[in-house]
């Protein structure tokens, strides 16, 4: 599965770190970092991510 | 540290307009200790954003408040961490922009329609009262699988609603005064349930994608020992969620409307384009909750402020949202701003407003009925002016309205 985030509309909110802390983390500066394709292990807890998202700002493709 | 003269406090606050004591409390500083709140006032933007997404380490104090005697021990409020977002994304699920999508056709346009009608011929309302407070009590109803056109149920949950709310509030305000509101609240609790539990117990399919079903199915997931008094809490819940702070939104944006001759032309003008950043607008300037309340976990510094272990820190949205570095005339309606939405109304973080994108649609859908059906609608002079009201939450009333009956229609 292909992940994409709208780094723009990104808030820092943080959901998405707690839900899938393998695919989504925080740089030193609180700026996202993700990883753009990933394993099905990680479906459930990236869906649960988009989910929660506050500005809805990642894709899934 | 800035600390604010022993005399004024926030808490005084109390029904008037906070704005202009704000602006004083962000040029004294931030942080400033507050000593009627025993608290820290936060009021730059970033530092309230921080507050809000760091629960490591500024805590929720719903526990420390008791709110499980009316939210549940297991209701949203009491929750953190892991069991938190799980609960929350459920939740969360029936209320994201497609979903809410649905819902503007099924509910929250029909009646709308049936709220204009009961006023049309008369010429004039009190749209706080006869139009906001109706709406999202009966949103929920539908959400809930309640009916939603039955009169007499809507107007029993909104009384019971408000006497949970104002205990709501009054656990939150500082000093507390939950005393006072403490029996009416759990009547209201005990009300709602009566009606509520025949439909959770009720058998169903947890497999049909109602709201019900759904945290009945995965509350057991969350907790081994979920039960049907859980599940009840999660609707009850949806009654603090959805319906003061949406009723406050739409009070507010008439508020704002039908005193900005500006905004109030270009809604006018086109609805469509407009409404929806006149209502981010709405959020930024007069926040349903102008404040929030954490506690300290542990010695930190913020905005170079040190604060210790167990102190109240108070995010102020009512002010964030009008920090100057980050909105130019903070104070003024702009349509036009690149930023709108970008406040802190809807909360940060963890407990973010699952419910935002349906209080954004009954705030459009529920302004546009308002232009469209009522020609010259306009604040009754005769009647005392709206003021935002209240303290944790705050809400424009009354608000006393005149339009044209001829032309008036659906």
């Amino acid at each position: 599965m292909r992940v994409d985030v709208d780094l723009e509309a990104c808030d820092q909110h943080g959901q998405c770190v707690l839900a899938a802390p393998t695919v989504f983390r925080f740089d030193d500066e609180r700026a996202l970092a993700f990883e753009p394709i990933v394993e099905d292990v990680d479906l459930e807890s990236v869906e649960e991510a988009a989910l929660l998202c506050p500005v809805q700002a990642i894709t899934l493709s | 540290m800035s600390v604010t003269p022993a005399g004024p406090s926030f808490r005084d606050q109390m029904d008037v307009d906070p704005h202009p004591f704000l602006r004083k409390v962000m040029a004294d500083g931030n942080p400033v200790w507050d000593e009627g709140m025993a608290s820290w006032l936060v009021t730059d933007f970033d530092d309230c954003a921080t507050v809000l997404k760091r629960e490591d380490l500024f805590a929720a104090p719903f526990a420390r408040l008791g709110f499980s005697e009316i939210w549940g021990p297991r209701g949203l409020f009491m929750l953190k961490g892991d069991p938190h977002r799980r609960l929350y994304g459920v939740v969360r699920r029936f209320f994201t922009a497609s979903v809410v999508e649905g819902y503007r056709d099924r509910f929250v346009a029909p009646l709308i329609d049936e709220r204009i009608r009961r006023i049309l011929s008369v010429g004039r309302a009190d749209l706080a009262t006869e139009y906001a407070d109706q709406i999202p009590i009966r949103i929920i109803a539908g959400i809930l699988g309640l009916d939603w056109h039955d009169e007499q149920l809507a107007r029993d949950c909104l009384r019971w609603t408000t006497a949970l709310q104002a205990h709501t509030a009054n656990y939150m305000l500082p000093g507390g005064r939950a005393e006072e509101t403490r029996e009416a609240a759990a009547e209201g609790v005990h009300r709602l349930d009566d009606v509520l539990r025949p439909i959770v117990e009720r058998p169903r399919d947890l497999n049909d994608g109602s709201y019900i079903s759904e945290i009945a199915r995965v509350g057991p997931d969350i907790f081994h020992d979920w039960t049907t008094e859980d599940t009840l809490d999660q609707c009850r819940f949806l009654y603090v969620a959805g319906m003061h702070t949406t009723s406050a939104l739409l009070c507010n944006g008439i508020h704002l409307l039908l005193t900005n001759p500006d905004a109030l032309a270009a809604v006018r003008e086109d609805p469509e384009r407009t409404l929806p950043g006149f209502v981010e607008e709405t959020l930024r300037l007069n926040p349903s909750l102008q404040l929030r309340v954490r506690i300290a976990t542990e010695d930190l510094t913020l905005g170079g402020v040190k604060i210790r272990a167990d102190e109240q820190v108070v995010p102020i949205l009512a002010a964030a949202n009008r920090c100057p570095t980050r909105y130019e005339h903070p104070d003024k309606i702009d349509l036009t701003r690149t930023n709108l939405g970008s406040h802190l109304s809807f909360n940060a973080g963890p407990r973010f407003c699952g419910g935002a994108p349906l209080a954004r649609v009954e705030a459009i859908e529920g302004l546009r009925a308002l232009i469209d059906h009522l020609p010259g609608l306009r604040l009754d002079p005769a009647s005392p002016p709206p003021i935002y009201t209240g303290f944790v939450q705050r809400t424009s009333r009354p608000l006393n309205v005149l339009f044209d009956t001829a032309g008036a229609e659906l």
